[in-house]
C-alpha cells in the first residue's frame, strides 16, 4: 500500500509522461482481459455451432454500428452512469452506497408525483427542471437515512440502503398499481406524465433522450468537486486515511452525510431522467438491478469521475449488443448474463493480476463507530 | 385481530422453516466474514446451489444427498474463486462478489436450460419429508413447531451452537477470528492467515450452496428462475444485524421469517393496509433492530481488507 | 496457479455451454400440450413469406408455463404461415423498448409483446415506425391505438370466474383463497368474477384474497397459501404464475385436503391428487387469428382471447362430479356469451 509520499511523487509525476505511460498501461490490461474473454467466449459459441464472427459483428453493429443503436446505446448509458458516478462519489469518501437502485425510484415517484400534481398546464420550461430537482431531492431524501444513521451512531450505511432499497421498489409497487395505475396498461405502469414534464428527445428517430448530457455534466461536476473544492479534500482525506483526516480537524461525521447525501441525489437524478425522458411513466421495473451493477463499474472506473463514464459507457454497449446474440445466434438470455459476467470476471482478475495485489482499501468501509 | 394470529402453531412452524435457509446462508457468511473475507455474492451463489441441488437430485432419481451434496460442491467453488481473487490477488472483494452474482444468477438458469429445455411439465422432485424427532415431537406446542421439521432445519439450528463453540471456545476459533481482527498480529505469532481464510471460504461456500438448494428441495419442489428472491441479501444482512454472533443471527432469522410469514396473515385480516406496503415491514423492522441494538457492535476489524505479508506498516 | 484455475473455469463452463441446446427449437410436448389452433384455411406458406415476425417474452421459455405457451404460439404460427419468426426472452420492461427497436432495425415488420406490460412502448413505437405492425396484449379494448396495432384483449376474468364455480362447488369449509402476484386490474376483475360466483352459490362462501406482489416467487407464495390454510381456507384458486409451485407445496403439506386451481398449461405433475383443473391458454388461437388478419391486408384491429376463443378447461380432477359438471356447463355458458360476468377493476367487491 503507497503511503502519503509515495502518492504524493506519484501526482507529482502525473504531469510528465510517466502518468500516460501508466495509463496506457492500465488501458492495455483492460483490453487484454477482454481479448481473452472474447475468445473464451468464441470458443462456446463453436461448441454451440454458432458464428462468433457473426455474433460478435451483431454485437457491434447493434450497439454502435447504426444510429438506432447508438441511440439506445446511450439511453442505457445513462442511468449506469449516473449510478456509478454516485458509487463512486461516495466511495472516495469510503462510503458504500448499496442503496442506488431505492435512490433511482424515490427519485423516479418524487418526479412522477410533482409531474402529476403540476399538470399540463405548466410549460416545459418551469417543469423540466422542477421535474429533476425532484429526482434529485428523493435521491437524496432515500439516502437520508442511512446518511443520518452513519453520522450520528456509526450504523453501516450498507445495511440500511439495502433494506431501504426493498422499502421503495414495494413503495413504487403500491403507486404504479394503486392510485397512479394506468387502468389500461394492465401491469405495474403509472399514468402517462404531462407532456411538458417530458424531456425533448436527443435522437428522435434513434429515440434517445437527453439523459446522457445530463450524466456528462454530472461527471464533469463531480470532478470538480473533488479536485477543486474544500469538500472534495476532505471527502478525499476521510477515504484516504480517516484517522489522520480526524486528526487534522476534519468532521467525518458532517463529511459522511454530505457525501452520501450526494450521493443519493444523483442516484434520484437518474431515476427523474428515466422517467421523465425514457418511459414518461413510472414503471416497476424501471431500474434491473443498475444500483449493484454501478458499483461494480465505479470500482472498474477507479472511481475517478471520467474513469466511470468510460466503463459505464462501454458496459452499456455490451448490455445493448450482447441482447442481440438472442437474435443472431439464437442464444438463451441466460447465457448472454454469463457471457457479461465473464467479461467482467476476466477484468477483474486481469486488473487484480496486473496491480499485484495493490488494491485501493476500503479503511473506513465496514468500521461501524467513528 | 386476536391473539391467536400472532402465535398460531401453524404460522410458528412455517416460521422455523423458512428461517432454516436465512440461517444456513448466514452462518455460512458469517464463518466467513470472521476469518475476514466479505462475499456479496450470496443471492447469486444461492441460485446456483438450488439449480444444481435440485437437477441432480432430480437427474439422480431423488437421491437428497447427491443434490445437496453437489449444491454445496458447488457453493464452495464459487467462494473458492472469491477466495483467490480476495485473498492471493489482494483484490476488492466486493466487486468480485458482484461479479460472482451476476455470474451465479446466469449460470444457474443456464444450467437448468441445458438440463431440462424446453417443454410443458416442469420436473419436479418430492419435497424432503418432515422427520418428527420421537418424543419431542409429542410435546404440547414446542412439538408440533420445532420437532416436526426436516433434516435440514435440525442441521441449520444444531450448527448454532456448534459454530459458537468453534468460533469462541476452541483454539482454532481464536486464530479464525484474529485472521479477522488483526491478520498482523495473528501472522506474527505463527497463524497461516492465507490458509485459513481460504478454509473460511470453503466452509462458507459449502454452507451457502447448502441454503441455495434448501429453496427448491424443501420449499417448492421445483426450479425456478430467480426464485432465491433477493434472500441472499437478507442473509447478508442478518450478520451485520447479528452483529457476527451465532445466537444473535439465528434470533435475527427468526424474527425476519416470522415477520414475513405475519405480513401474510395480517393481510388477509386488515383490508385497510394495500398488501404493497405492508410487503416493506420486514424491511422497516430490520432498520429498526439494526439502530436498537448496533451501537457499539464491531465488525471484524480487518473485514474485506486483503492482507499483504510483505506490505509495511 | 492463476492459470490453473482459469482453465478450470473455462472447462466448466465450456462443458455447461456445450449441453446448451440452440434457442428457438420447438418445445417438446412432455405431457398434454394446450389443444392445437382450430385448423383453419391455412394460407400458403409463400404467402406468409414477407412477413418477419419478432416476439418479445418477459420471462425465460422453459418455465413450462406463460412464456412456454408465448413461444409455442410463435411456432404455431411459423408452422402455419411460413413467416420468418424470431424472438427474446427474459426481456424486463425497462429493456423492451430497445429489444423492440433492434428488430425493427433489423428488418422485422411485426412485432409481437407476449404481456399486458408493453402497452406504452408500443404507444411509443407505432407511429415511429408506420410501416411495421405490432401485436399487443392486454385486458381489453384500448381506445385510441394506432392503425398498426393489433390488440389482443384477454378476458381472464371469464375464465376465472368458471374456476370460482368449481371452487364454490367444491369447497366444504367454505373458504375459498385467492392467490395473486401484482394488485392490477386484471386480477381484480378475476377475483371479483370469483367472488361472484361465490354468491351465486350461495351459502355463506368466503373469498379470501393475497396479493403477494410478485408472481414469480414460490416460497412467498407457499407461505402466504399455508397462512390461508390456517385460516380455514380449502380451495384455492391460484392466479400466480412460477408461484404455483409454491401453492402445491402448500396444498401437500396441509393437514387436510386443500385442493387448487392453475392456469396457462396442464402442469400434470404438480400435485396430481390436490390439482383439480387449469385454465388452459392458447395463445395460438387468437395469434393466428392477427397474423392471417395482417396477411389479408388488415394492420390494425382488436380480438378476444376469452374462454372458447383460446381459454380451455383441461379435465377436471379430484373434484365430486356434480362440480366439475356445473363448472363445465359454466364455462359452455360462458363461451357462448349467454353468461354475462360484470368485469369490475377499480375495486373488489363484498
Amino acid at each position: 500500500m503507497a503511503t502519503r509520499a509515495e502518492e504524493a511523487a506519484s501526482r507529482a509525476r502525473g504531469a510528465s509522461l510517466g502518468f500516460w505511460q501508466s495509463l496506457a498501461g492500465e488501458v492495455a490490461v483492460y483490453v487484454a482481459a477482454i481479448a481473452v474473454a472474447l475468445l473464451l467466449i468464441a470458443f462456446i459459441l463453436l461448441l454451440v455451432g454458432s458464428n462468433p464472427l457473426v455474433a460478435y459483428g451483431t454485437i457491434l453493429g447493434s450497439s454502435l454500428g447504426s444510429l438506432g443503436g447508438i441511440g439506445q446505446t446511450l439511453n442505457k448509458a445513462s442511468p449506469l452512469i449516473l449510478g456509478a458516478l454516485a458509487v463512486a462519489f461516495a466511495m472516495r469518501g469510503g462510503f458504500l452506497n448499496v442503496g442506488v437502485d431505492g435512490q433511482i425510484y424515490l427519485g423516479a415517484i418524487c418526479a412522477t408525483g410533482l409531474a402529476f400534481a403540476l399538470g399540463s398546464a405548466v410549460p416545459a420550461a418551469v417543469a423540466l427542471p422542477l421535474l429533476l430537482l425532484a429526482g434529485v431531492v428523493g435521491g437524496a431524501l432515500a439516502a437520508l437515512p442511512a446518511a443520518l444513521f452513519r453520522a450520528w451512531w456509526g450504523v453501516n450505511e450498507i445495511f440500511v440502503t439495502v433494506m431501504l432499497n426493498f422499502v421503495f421498489y414495494n413503495l413504487a409497487d403500491y403507486l404504479a398499481t394503486g392510485p397512479w395505475n394506468d387502468p389500461m396498461a394492465g401491469e405495474a405502469i403509472s399514468r402517462s406524465i404531462p407532456r411538458a414534464a417530458q424531456l425533448p428527445p436527443l435522437l428522435p428517430t434513434a429515440g434517445a433522450h437527453p439523459g446522457i448530457l445530463f450524466a456528462l455534466a454530472v461527471a464533469g461536476l463531480l470532478a470538480a468537486v473533488l479536485g477543486r473544492t474544500q469538500l472534495g479534500y476532505a471527502i478525499r482525506a476521510v477515504g484516504d486515511n480517516p484517522a489522520a483526516a480526524r486528526v487534522g480537524g476534519i468532521a467525518i461525521a458532517q463529511v459522511a452525510l454530505v457525501a452520501l447525501l450526494i450521493s443519493g441525489a444523483i442516484g434520484g437524478l437518474a431515476g427523474a431522467i428515466e422517467v421523465s425522458g425514457y418511459h414518461q411513466r413510472l414503471i416497476l421495473g424501471l431500474s434491473p438491478g443498475y444500483g449493484y451493477m454501478a458499483i461494480l463499474l465505479a470500482v472498474l472506473g477507479k472511481q475517478r469521475p471520467w474513469g466511470v463514464v468510460v466503463a459505464a459507457f462501454a458496459f452499456a454497449a455490451l448490455v445493448v449488443g450482447s441482447d442481440s446474440l438472442q437474435r443472431s445466434v439464437r442464444l438463451p438470455q441466460s447465457a448472454v448474463l454469463v457471457f457479461q459476467a465473464i467479461i467482467l470476471l476476466t477484468v477483474l482478475f486481469a486488473e487484480a493480476l496486473r496491480a499485484g495485489g495493490v488494491g485501493r482499501p476500503f479503511r473506513a468501509l465496514w468500521r461501524g463507530t467513528l | 385481530m386476536s391473539a391467536d394470529l400472532f402465535i398460531d402453531p401453524q404460522l410458528l412452524r412455517l416460521t422455523v422453516t423458512i428461517a432454516a435457509p436465512f440461517l444456513l446462508a448466514a452462518l455460512g457468511e458469517l464463518i466467513m466474514e470472521r476469518a475476514g473475507v466479505l462475499n456479496v455474492g450470496i443471492e447469486g451463489m444461492m441460485a446456483v446451489g438450488a439449480a444444481v441441488g435440485f437437477l441432480v437430485t432430480w437427474a439422480s432419481g431423488g437421491s437428497y444427498l447427491l443434490g445437496l451434496g453437489a449444491a454445496m460442491l458447488i457453493g464452495a467453488l464459487l467462494c473458492l474463486l472469491l477466495g483467490y481473487y480476495g485473498i492471493s490477488l489482494r483484490g476488492q472483494q466486493i466487486t468480485v462478489g458482484l461479479a460472482l452474482l451476476v455470474f451465479g444468477q446466469g449460470l444457474a438458469s443456464l444450467l437448468y436450460r441445458a438440463a431440462v429445455g424446453v417443454q410443458f411439465a416442469a420436473p419436479r422432485v418430492e419435497v424432503l419429508p418432515s422427520l418428527p424427532l420421537p418424543g419431542l415431537a409429542a410435546l404440547p406446542v414446542l412439538g408440533e413447531v420445532l420437532f416436526t421439521q426436516n433434516a435440514l432445519v435440525y442441521l441449520a439450528f444444531l450448527l448454532v451452537p456448534v459454530v459458537h463453540l468453534v468460533l469462541f471456545a476452541t483454539p482454532l476459533g481464536l486464530r479464525w477470528r484474529a485472521c479477522g481482527d488483526n491478520p498482523r498480529a495473528a501472522d506474527a505469532l505463527g497463524v497461516n492467515v492465507v490458509a485459513l481464510r481460504y478454509a473460511a471460504t470453503v466452509v462458507g461456500g459449502l454452507l451457502i450452496g447448502l441454503a441455495g438448494a434448501y429453496l427448491p428441495l424443501v420449499l417448492t419442489g421445483g426450479y425456478s428462475d430467480g426464485m432465491i428472491g433477493g434472500r441472499g441479501w437478507i442473509a447478508l444482512m442478518l450478520v451485520i444485524l447479528g452483529r457476527w454472533l451465532p445466537w444473535l443471527v439465528v434470533g435475527g432469522a427468526l424474527l425476519f421469517a416470522y415477520v414475513e410469514a405475519l405480513q401474510f396473515r395480517v393481510a388477509l385480516v386488515t383490508k385497510a393496509v394495500p398488501p404493497q406496503l405492508l410487503l416493506t415491514l420486514p424491511y422497516l423492522l430490520a432498520i429498526i433492530v439494526l439502530i436498537w441494538i448496533y451501537r457499539g457492535a464491531r465488525a471484524p476489524a480487518a473485514l474485506a481488507l486483503p492482507y499483504d505479508r510483505e506490505a509495511r506498516g | 496457479m492463476s492459470r490453473l484455475l482459469g482453465s478450470l473455469l473455462s472447462a466448466l463452463v465450456l462443458l455447461t455451454a456445450a449441453c446448451a441446446p440452440q434457442s428457438g427449437a420447438p418445445p417438446s410436448s412432455g405431457g398434454a400440450a394446450p389443444a392445437p389452433a382450430k385448423p383453419e384455411a391455412a394460407a400458403k406458406p409463400a404467402a406468409g413469406s414477407s412477413l418477419k415476425i419478432a416476439m418479445i417474452l418477459p420471462g425465460p421459455i422453459q418455465d413450462a408455463d406463460y412464456n412456454a405457451v408465448g413461444a409455442q404460439a410463435l411456432d404455431e404460427i411459423k408452422r402455419q404461415t411460413g413467416a420468418e419468426t424470431a424472438f427474446s426472452e427474459s426481456v424486463a420492461v425497462a429493456d423492451a423498448e430497445r429489444v423492440a427497436r433492434e428488430y425493427l432495425n433489423s428488418g422485422y415488420n411485426v412485432i409481437a409483446f407476449h404481456g399486458g406490460q408493453f402497452l406504452t412502448i408500443v404507444q411509443k413505437l407505432a407511429p415511429a415506425f408506420p410501416n411495421a405492425t405490432f401485436i399487443m396484449e392486454s385486458s381489453g379494448q384500448i381506445p385510441d391505438l394506432d392503425p398498426n396495432v393489433w390488440n389482443i384483449g384477454r378476458k381472464f376474468y371469464q375464465g376465472f370466474y368458471v374456476l370460482g364455480v368449481l371452487a364454490a362447488a367444491t369447497t366444504q369449509s367454505k373458504k375459498i383463497g385467492y392467490v395473486a402476484g401484482v394488485k392490477l386490474p386484471d386480477f381484480v376483475a378475476s377475483l371479483n368474477a370469483i367472488k361472484q360466483a361465490a354468491h351465486e352459490q350461495g351459502g355463506d362462501l368466503q373469498v379470501i384474497d393475497a396479493f403477494i406482489g410478485d408472481q414469480n416467487d414460490p416460497v412467498k407464495a407457499r407461505q402466504t397459501t399455508a397462512s390461508q390454510i390456517g385460516d380455514g381456507v380449502d380451495f384455492v384458486v391460484v392466479s400466480v404464475n412460477l408461484g404455483v409451485n409454491g401453492v402445491a407445496e402448500a396444498a401437500k403439506a396441509a393437514p387436510r385436503p386443500v385442493y387448487f386451481t392453475t392456469y396457462y398449461t396442464e402442469k400434470p405433475e404438480l400435485a396430481p391428487d390436490r390439482l383439480t383443473v387449469s385454465l388452459l391458454s392458447d395463445f395460438a388461437t387468437p395469434y393466428l387469428q392477427v397474423v392471417k388478419a395482417i396477411q389479408g391486408g388488415q394492420r390494425g384491429g382488436y380480438v378476444e382471447m376469452r374462454p372458447g376463443n383460446g381459454f380451455q378447461l383441461s379435465e377436471i380432477r379430484n373434484v365430486p362430479p356434480a362440480a366439475a359438471q356445473k363448472a363445465k356447463e359454466a364455462f359452455d355458458a360462458v363461451a357462448a356469451g349467454r353468461k354475462d360476468i360484470p368485469e369490475i377493476t377499480d375495486h373488489v367487491i363484498d
